[in-house]
């Protein structure tokens, strides 16, 4: 009841449960251990690490093969756009650093 | 003869920014901001560029860039000869803070991303920029600047080689 209340006042109001062999569990449970860490939030820790790449990566777009092939006949094109020339043009207000 | 000081000005995302008082109106895109782009930068998987007043190092918008791959959705079966990749790279985020909303800030941030698209792609490739339209309104955004939409996605895509004409047009 304690740890939950730590646990919310953390703002970590959800819960995830897992399966794991027991050898799994033991792994994780030393490496928790070696990262002065519990099971808990080496577990959340790890996953959120790979979950972010994996977003990150979502990585790629697939394209209907139609559009595809009538994009990369093009790929080249070097008709500028009016509405980006325009905007290019505009007085600046942000300056890259 | 002084030059006039920018009004604001972008540059990669650090420790020193104040990340808490951001406020886009979604709630999703400041949680990204707050929780996931320092350590998605630090990872290598996107970057981040902020846009912040030169006195000041509260953010007051900011976009993340990716590199990303465009496939050809090939129907199973089918034969699927010639290029079937494209690499570019995705607009993964880009908001501005209320504050300053509906003062082309947007508009003027996404052609600060196209420059950074452009720069990177002459050091190392790439032919296309895609970006996320989560809603409706933002699909309009985008399509306004010449973007076309990806099938019945709300992802679009330009050429890289059409932004780096534009810039250049514009004399940038």
């Amino acid at each position: 009841m304690a740890t939950a209340t730590k646990a919310r006042a953390k703002g970590k109001s959800e819960r995830i449960e897992a399966r794991a062999t027991a050898h799994e569990a033991a792994v994780i449970a030393r490496a928790a251990e070696l990262s002065n860490s519990t099971v808990s939030s080496f577990v959340v820790g790890a996953a959120v690490a790979k979950a972010e790449t994996v977003v990150a990566r979502a990585g790629h777009t697939l394209m209907p093969a139609e559009q595809f092939n009538a994009m990369i006949a093009a790929l080249d094109d070097a008709t500028p756009i009016d509405e980006i020339v325009a905007l290019a043009k505009r007085p600046r207000r942000i300056t890259r650093r | 003869m002084s030059a006039r000081e920018p009004e604001f000005l972008t540059e990669l995302l650090g420790p020193t920014h104040e990340l808490d008082a951001f406020d886009s109106g979604e709630a999703e895109t400041d949680e990204w901001l707050r929780g996931h782009a320092l350590r998605t930068q630090q990872q290598g998987s996107a970057r981040t560029r902020i846009l912040r007043s030169p006195d000041s190092q509260r953010i007051l918008g900011f976009y993340a860039v990716a590199p990303h791959d465009t496939h050809r959705e090939d129907l199973p079966g089918s034969a699927a000869g010639g290029l079937t990749t494209v690499p570019g790279y995705l607009l993964a985020q880009l908001a501005v803070d209320r504050s300053l909303q509906g003062q082309g800030v947007g508009a003027e941030l996404l052609l600060d991303a196209m420059e950074t698209i452009v720069i990177a792609a002459e050091a190392a490739g790439g032919r296309l920029m895609v970006v996320d339209a989560l809603r409706g309104e933002v699909l309009a955004f985008y399509e306004r600047f010449g973007f076309i939409r990806i099938g019945t996605t709300l992802r679009l895509y330009m050429k890289i080689s059409r932004i780096r004409a534009a810039l250049e047009a514009a004399g940038r």
